[in-house]
């Protein structure tokens, strides 16, 4: 062959080849974008995986003190060191005496102090009437009285007209029970109708559930026990 | 100790005491001491004789009025032992002591007129009060006068039965203000026009009623006849003219006008509308005015402070000092009437309801008067002082004791606002 032909064939060739390989190339790029990204297609899944982290620990803070370093007992680290003087025995504390006599305590006393009886006494302690609370004849504010007080539920109306004290009395029984009840000073006004009620609420209390009179206040259950109605003024 | 019965009581003291002179012999004696309070019973039994309606009539309106008085509690009509034919007019006082009573109200109806007599249990047969009408009014007005005689015998105050009560109406459209007895019974519209018409205040004398109306299409504020009628515009300020409240005399309205822009309160005389007197200057809201009995001071609602709150000032003007710090919203103040105490009444907003309280000015004592009853508000005193009327929205106007002892009643059922409480009726 001549070598104009030799080039026309290399020319043919290379050409051939150039189209054999760019042609697929073409073909295959146009269809890339006829289809959509498949990736846009396709659901997204987030997973992560779970592993156990190590443990990280924060710096601390030394919640002890150093131990203090140990010397050798019985040794000296100073060569020149004399040992100290023995110092006579020394007399031991004797624990204090107790004193025998009672304090004098009157220069404490305050002179408006009154805790002594002055004079006779009126009423002897352990009298018939509660006196074990103290020295009045009946004492103030004796749980049993009180209660029965409260039993009684006396509350007038707002309104209720009248100025009188009505005195209603009862009988009590050793067993607590009321057997009898009197009016002593009647007003005739509404304070003594609420009178009458409390009264009437306190039989009723009484016999529907009776609490026995204490043994202090047993002289009571021989008498008439007698209320004095007052209102408190505002 | 436990001895607290005795406090829950009010017993306040118990000293003991020997017999003596003083005292009976043989006893012991103890003081009791008592607070009065609380509410005093009463029975109203129906006549058994007579005209059977009538006679019901008359013991269904005596024990509503009873009821509501606040300060009387009607013993239940179930309980009592008496035999009413055998006592007629009179009673057995034992009979009624035994159920709880401490006064009785009787009566009797003839063809001519009703007696009536009241019934201390305490002072036997002999009755304390007694009082004859010709049966010439209707015989629910009769029992209203009876039970405020009975009223007086106990607090020397006159009492509130007969009175009228208005509020605005809410329709379709439009408001009405109506008025009514305070029992409920017979409402009718004061205002007859298509338009808005709300907020409305009795005159001192009753016969006339000041409200606001959208009939010119602003808020001005007319007075007409508390029966209805054609009414007259007060006061036709540019903007609002609202919330009128007559001054003790008569002479005067206080009432917010925004004629410069800024709601403030002013007072107008009641006549011909003319301003007497600008009572509040401040860059706030100042709306609600309401006058105090003896006309010196005006109490009102300003948001000066932060939330709306109550406000007091002298009726000629001047420095204002706030006078409710509970919560965060409080309306709607009116002014007890009730001598020689300075109690107002107001709406205030605890959580997300509506309710009312007292506030006594002298000792700081605030008293609820609702709770838990719907969204209330509005609150209007009785003549007396002894019953608040207010609105519970969607339900209609009730009537509660105003010492905040016992329940509120129903008197009027409907959508209701603007509660006004008219004078006491004269005997």
């Amino acid at each position: 062959m001549r070598d104009g032909e030799m080039h026309v064939t290399a020319l043919l060739g290379t050409a051939a080849l150039a189209a054999a390989l760019m042609v697929p190339m073409v073909v295959l790029s146009s269809a890339k974008t006829v289809d959509a990204n498949p990736i846009d297609k396709m659901q997204m899944i987030e997973a992560s995986l779970a592993m156990k982290a190590e443990k990280v620990k924060q710096p601390q803070k030394e919640t002890h003190a150093p131990p203090p370093p140990v010397k050798d007992e019985g040794v000296s680290h100073d060569a020149d060191k004399k040992p100290p003087e023995k110092k006579p025995d020394e007399p031991k504390e004797k624990p204090p005496k107790q004193d025998d006599k009672t304090p004098d305590l009157s220069k404490f006393k305050h002179p408006t102090d009154d805790d002594t009886p002055s004079g006779p006494q009126k009423t002897p302690i352990g009298q018939f009437d509660g006196s074990e609370f103290g020295n009045a004849p009946v004492s103030k504010g004796d749980p049993y009285l009180q209660k029965l007080v409260a039993d009684m539920r006396y509350s007038p109306p707002e309104i209720a007209k009248g100025n009188g004290v009505p005195v209603g009395c009862i009988h009590l029984q050793p067993d607590g029970k009321i057997v009898d009840t009197k009016f002593q000073t009647k007003t005739d006004d509404d304070l003594q109708t609420a009178a009458e009620a409390a009264l009437r609420d306190l039989v009723k209390a009484r016999t529907e559930n009776p609490v026995e009179v204490p043994t202090h206040l047993l002289s009571l259950t021989t008498q008439w026990l007698c209320f004095h109605f007052n209102v408190s003024i505002k | 100790m436990a001895m607290l019965p005795l406090q829950r009581l009010h017993q306040v003291a118990l000293v003991l005491l020997l017999a003596s002179a003083a005292h009976a012999d043989d006893a012991v004696g103890i003081d009791v001491t008592g607070t009065k309070k609380g509410l005093y019973p009463i029975a109203v039994p129906t006549a058994p004789d007579g005209d059977a309606a009538v006679d019901r009539e008359l013991a269904q309106v005596a024990s509503f009025d009873m009821s509501v008085a606040g300060v009387f509690k009607v013993v239940d009509p179930q309980s009592f032992l008496a035999d009413l034919k055998t006592e007629g007019l009179n009673i057995e006082p034992q009979k009624w002591k035994d159920v709880g009573a401490y006064g009785v109200m009787k009566y009797q109806v003839t063809a001519s007129s009703i007696e009536f007599r009241l019934y201390e249990v305490s002072k036997d047969t002999t009755p304390v009060l007694t009082k004859t009408y010709a049966r010439k009014d209707a015989t629910r007005l009769i029992a209203h006068k009876w039970c405020n005689e009975v009223v007086k015998y106990y607090t020397n105050e006159p009492g509130f039965f007969g009175s009228k009560i208005a509020f605005t109406v809410k329709g379709k459209g439009s408001s009405q203000i109506y008025a009514m007895d305070f029992d409920g019974a017979g409402a009718y519209a004061v205002s007859h026009n298509e338009s808005t018409n709300i907020l409305p205040s009795f005159s001192p004398s009753g016969g006339q009623i000041a409200y606001t109306s959208f009939m010119r299409d602003n808020p001005d504020l007319y007075v007409g006849p508390a029966g209805g009628g054609r009414p007259k515009k007060i006061s036709g300020q540019r903007g609002m003219n609202t919330g009128a409240a007559w001054s003790p005399d008569g002479s005067k309205l206080a009432l917010t006008l925004s004629k410069d822009g800024n709601p403030e309160i002013y007072v107008i005389n009641a006549s011909d509308g003319s301003i007497v007197t600008r009572v509040t200057n401040d860059k706030s809201i100042d709306t609600s005015p309401a006058w105090s009995p003896d006309g010196s001071q005006i109490a009102f609602v300003s948001d000066r402070n932060g939330g709306p709150q109550i406000f007091v000032v002298s009726a000629n003007g001047g420095a204002a000092r706030q006078i409710s710090f509970n919560g965060s919203y409080n309306t709607t103040p009116t002014w007890s009437p009730a001598k020689g105490k300075h109690i107002i009444a107001y709406t205030t907003r605890d959580g997300g309801t509506y309710d009312i309280v007292t506030l006594d000015l002298d000792t700081k004592a605030m008293t609820r008067i609702t709770q838990n009853e719907g969204q209330n508000e509005e609150p209007a005193f009785s003549p007396n002082g002894r019953a608040i009327a207010f609105a519970r929205a969607g339900q209609g106007v009730f009537i509660a004791p105003s010492s905040g002892v016992g329940k509120a009643v129903k008197v009027w059922s409907g959508s209701a606002t603007g509660v006004d409480w008219g004078p006491a009726p004269a005997q």
